[in-house]
């Protein structure tokens, strides 16, 4: 109790409020505008995170991120552009809805339902989170390695479109963590004899240079034209919220329950999860046929789903420092930097950071209602921003942030580079967001292995005899195996 | 621009040869079966076979473009994206020398001019927000953007 009382004062703060406030503005903008993701606005609003304190730090991402997913619906409505790729599993519907006239009634149901989605996951997140952590507690480097092994298995079978291209993403992210001294042989790898590379690569300049470069020069490439936006005053989108909640909570409750679990697997997000329940809603519905006209019954489960998912993906970053999704792997590099180490001992070490991070989530979902309503009324003036002023001003920013990080040069070369890879993985399909785990839990996945390795005097069955690690190391190999098994059944199928 | 798979497949098979190569002569950790070289060795074998499957996928599906244009078609794209990359690279060499705010707005102005902003409202936003985004970062977040030419002038 005393560490739930300290962490509502570390959040009831007028700095920690303003924060979130701001950031909350940050993301509901950077969200409505298409093209840019709701990774984009957390990987530029990391360099200011440096100058804050932990826990407004992490306020601001959370809040950040919430608001990011549900604004990127605006656009999804008003132009069928999704803001951010969570909203495009249900954008043809919204945009029906809003040539039919009922922008306000599909947007209405975004926000509650981002929020009321949102609100579900964090309850999940505040109950699974600790009781995960105390098992977690026995887990030794055996456990680490199928997890991060794991993580990297789901973003390749489940994230992506082709398994080849995104074992490709996966390997160039592999390669990228394997650079510098932090290995456990401690010698120089592949560092080309540059000092700035004996450290690794910075992971912060990387993220901006994959999410937020690439875009730019994606955008600046096609001459950043402007959008048509088609209806632009709206009604009053509060209309009907008791009858939608009354009428649609089974759909509300199966979306909440969907996008918590994906965004608890790791590697799986929010968009995953507001396709695998727009597919869900329509396979359970009494009116399948209406899906694609206009119906809100598919946008209320898969806009719950999407918002679930970001505090689902909260439980193995916290837990296990494994990203649910490639938000929560740059906030895994932020708590790093600001000294909240994620893994189990956080939760007995720090377990006040811990419940104001709970808090700060019910804050931001419950504070997405009247700040989202505000945007649905802002949000077509947004979208009438001239684009060729706006992604010039977002690449400054995006260079300034790349320096911030060691105030160095460096960091802007760091972002240059990753920038044109990211640009060209994505003009030839190559996912990113497998290279980013790679990233991420390429360190872990080696240093686990090898630790384990000396351990066990290089056996290898020993990854199986701990009961934890075994059924891990099991359900890992089902991952790996499955879609293999999926495709040469389906080519025998074909065959016959 | 956009390589088929037969060529991605091909430059896959490449880099997982170097890789290789410069990952066996890492050294190993003294008395242990595993060492620096496990890992990178592994992440090759894998760029060679995503390399291969994507190699023979592409040759068994038959005649296909070595390279296909997607948004490069459009007109000026290839020299927009081009240009892009070029002023943040202007970006790195100029700001030691000149300073932040002297550079940013070069490179802003060069960037608007790219997607046709007209002239003196290019130079107008791109100084306005180099002085804006300079101030904010020293003063408030302090981050130590280079003064150059500023010198004397700005805090």
């Amino acid at each position: 109790m005393n560490a739930v009382l300290a962490g509502l004062d570390l959040v009831l703060r007028w700095d920690v409020m303003l924060t979130i406030l701001v950031a909350s503005a940050f993301g509901l903008v950077v969200g409505a505008i298409p093209g840019l993701t709701a990774t984009m606005a957390i990987a530029l609003l990391v360099p200011i995170t440096f100058f804050m304190d932990p826990i407004p730090a992490v306020g601001a991402m959370i809040s950040c991120s919430a608001m990011a997913i549900f604004a990127g619906d605006i656009p999804a409505t008003l132009m069928r552009m999704p803001g951010t790729p969570a909203s495009a599993a249900y954008s043809d519907e919204c945009y029906a809805m809003t040539r039919k006239g009922e922008a306000e009634v599909a947007l209405g149901a975004n926000v509650l339902f981002s929020a009321l989605g949102g609100l579900f996951g964090t309850a999940i997140l505040i109950v699974s989170a600790p009781l995960l952590a105390e098992i977690a507690l026995g887990f030794s480097s055996f456990e680490y390695f199928w997890l991060a092994l794991m993580g990297l298995a789901c973003a390749i079978f489940i994230g992506s479109g082709s398994p080849v291209k995104g074992l490709v993403s996966l390997f160039l992210g592999l390669f990228v963590s394997q650079i510098g001294i932090d290995n456990p042989a401690g010698v120089p790898r592949f560092t080309l004899g540059n000092s700035n590379l004996l450290g690794g690569v910075d992971f912060i300049p990387a993220m901006i240079g994959l999410f937020a470069m690439s875009e730019v020069i994606r955008t600046m490439a096609a001459g950043a034209p402007d959008w048509s936006v088609r209806q632009t005053s709206l009604g009053n989108p509060l209309k009907g919220w008791g009858h939608l909640i009354v009428k649609y909570w089974p759909q509300q409750i199966r979306g909440n329950i969907t996008g918590t679990a994906i965004g608890i697997l790791p590697g799986a997000g929010a968009d995953i999860a507001a396709w695998v329940s727009y597919a869900m809603s329509r396979k359970f519905s009494k009116t399948p046929e209406k899906f694609g006209t206009g119906h809100v019954e598919g946008i209320i489960e898969s806009t719950s789903a999407n918002n679930a998912a970001l505090a689902g993906a909260w439980v193995p970053a916290l837990v296990f420092g494994i990203p649910g999704d490639s938000i929560t792997a740059i906030v895994i590099g932020v708590l790093y930097l600001k000294g909240l180490n994620p893994g189990p001992t956080l939760f007995l070490n720090n377990p006040e950071s811990i419940y104001a991070v709970f808090i700060i989530f019910i804050i931001a979902n419950l504070a997405m209602i009247p700040l989202g309503l505000a945007a649905l009324k802002a949000g077509t003036a947004l979208l009438r921003f001239p684009r060729r002023i706006l992604i010039p001003l977002i690449l400054l920013f995006c260079i300034v942030g790349a320096y911030a990080v060691n105030n160095s040069a460096y960091g802007v070369v760091l972002m240059l580079v990753f920038g044109v890879l990211g640009f060209l993985m994505e003009e030839h399909d190559i996912p990113i967001a497998p290279c980013v785990l790679g990233i991420v839990l390429g360190k872990m996945l080696e240093e686990s292995f090898v630790t384990s390795m000396i351990k066990a005097d290089g056996n290898l069955l020993a990854f199986f005899e701990r009961p934890i690690a075994g059924g891990l190391g099991v359900l890992t190999l089902l991952i790996f195996c499955l879609p293999i098994w999926g495709a040469l059944k389906r080519r025998r199928a074909s065959v016959a | 621009m956009r390589f088929s798979d037969l060529i991605l497949g091909l430059l896959l098979l490449a880099g997982a040869a170097v890789l290789f190569s410069a990952a066996s002569g890492l050294p190993p950790i003294p008395g242990q079966a595993y060492g620096a070289d496990v890992f990178p060795v592994l992440t090759a074998a894998g760029l060679a076979a995503c390399g291969f499957i994507l190699t023979v996928g592409s040759v068994r599906a038959g005649p296909f473009p070595l390279a296909q244009t997607t948004w490069v078609r459009t007109p000026g794209a290839s020299f927009r994206a081009a240009a892009t990359i070029a002023l943040v690279l202007a970006y790195i060499v100029l700001t030691p020398l000149i300073g932040f705010v002297a550079t940013a707005t070069v490179v802003l102005t060069g960037l608007f001019l790219v997607v046709r902003v007209p002239v003196a409202q290019a130079i107008g936003i791109a100084l306005a927000t180099a002085l804006f985004t300079y101030l904010s970062f020293n003063m408030f977040l302090r981050v130590p953007l280079p003064r150059g030419l500023v010198e004397g002038f700005l805090p």
